[in-house]
């Protein structure tokens, strides 16, 4: 019988990340909570951008993050990227910390994730949980190999598949179709239907891809914008308020991309 | 009266008055719910446009296996009030019957 640390094992963070993590962890007294964006491929889970909670409560014992956030962010994923897991910080623990009975509780409801905790001096400890049980995940902190550096697929000039490069062109023909799948029905199920006679045309929503400007990698975050909207700009900051809690942020507009760059924010982000 | 404005061919603008859309609701409704942390868990629900959605919503979150007390809903890409509304209002306000549903993540 195939176990599961032979097919998952490791968790792959990238520096620029774990480094962004650290900085916000060590100055604060408070928990902090973020959740992991990467991809899941063959033995490992890639680790790619993280998303702080939008807190509902914090204190130096708990976070409460806000559910309307997480359902937001899941939808805004590019096709092939997955909300992997949590990340959050026990800034009371020294050394190697522990997971408490509430972050188990919340991992089960959860489902299948990888859930980091890392102490106030950064140590940490990894779990992965599937419906198969958990099982102890290797975190490795370094640079992304070429092969595993995120690659986007345009397809048909409006959805931006991500996955890593070194995807075989069997896997990309396989599960491109699958992540594809999964944008197009929700696009669909967002979409419209003007009827006339006994024809329709089904009109997909507008969006805007909203990337991060100070990522090393270019994830484009698909917001969807109201057909009625004037101020587009306006709605697009307050949906990344929504998923990204950023506050006062600069924004590059470019309207024909549907594109917009978020250039910097106010205060600590990641 | 909405004031819509129209491009045509030659590429000017016309501008036509339409009359406001009566939108017409039946009293029967079937709300589509699916876990926003996983979309192949989808349920349906039957019920009135006078039901409470508060009540319809925990109906679904519990079909979904979701136990968190703190739950969030969405719709059409937005977050959605619907505490003490009923399944017409939130229907009539958000235009939309199918609905996300995700639990509040608390860590400790």
């Amino acid at each position: 019988m195939t176990a599961r640390r032979d097919i998952l094992d490791k968790a792959i963070f990238p520096p620029f990340l774990w480094s962004a993590i650290e900085g916000i962890v060590k100055s604060d007294k408070l928990e902090r909570a973020f959740y992991i964006i990467g991809f899941s491929w063959r033995g490992k889970l890639i680790i790619y951008d993280l998303v702080e909670f939008k807190y509902k409560e914090r204190s130096q014992t708990h976070v409460l993050g806000d559910p309307h956030q997480k359902a937001l962010l899941i939808q805004s994923l590019p096709p092939g990227l997955k909300l992997l897991g949590i990340l959050h910080s026990h800034p009371f623990d020294k050394g190697k910390p522990s997971f408490s009975s509430i972050d188990m509780r919340d991992f089960s409801e959860f489902g299948e994730g990888l859930f980091i905790v890392v102490s106030g001096s950064m140590d940490h400890y990894s779990l992965f949980m599937s419906s198969e049980g958990s099982e102890e995940c290797r975190l490795i902190v370094r640079d992304l190999e070429d092969v595993e550096r995120p690659q986007t697929l345009i397809i048909n000039g409006r959805w931006k598949l991500i996955v890593p490069a070194g995807l075989s062109k069997w896997e990309l023909e396989k599960y491109a179709l699958i992540y594809l799948s999964e944008i197009v029905t929700r696009e669909t199920v967002l979409g419209k239907l003007i009827i006339h006679g006994g024809y329709a045309d089904l009109v997909l929503p507008d969006y805007c891809d909203v990337v991060k400007s100070w990522n090393l990698f270019r994830i484009p975050y698909r917001l969807y914008i109201h057909g009625d909207t004037k101020d587009v700009l306006k709605e697009v900051k307050l949906i990344i308020r929504y998923i990204f809690n950023y506050s006062d942020c600069e924004l590059t507009l470019l309207k024909e991309k549907r594109e917009a760059i978020i250039r910097k924010c106010e205060g600590i982000y990641v | 009266m909405d004031v819509v404005l129209v491009l045509d061919k030659e590429k000017t603008v016309a501008v036509e008055k339409k009359e406001e859309e009566i939108v017409e609701i039946p009293e029967v409704v079937t709300l589509y719910f699916q876990r926003a942390d996983n979309l192949k868990k989808t349920i349906s629900i039957k019920t009135t446009t006078n039901d409470m959605m508060e009540r319809v919503v925990t109906l679904a979150a519990e079909k979904l296996g979701i136990s968190s007390g703190r739950i969030g809903l969405t719709g059409g890409g937005v977050p959605i009030a619907f505490v003490g509304k009923t399944v017409g209002e939130v229907l009539r306000e958000y235009n939309t019957v199918s609905f996300h549903i995700s639990s509040a993540d608390m860590l400790g």
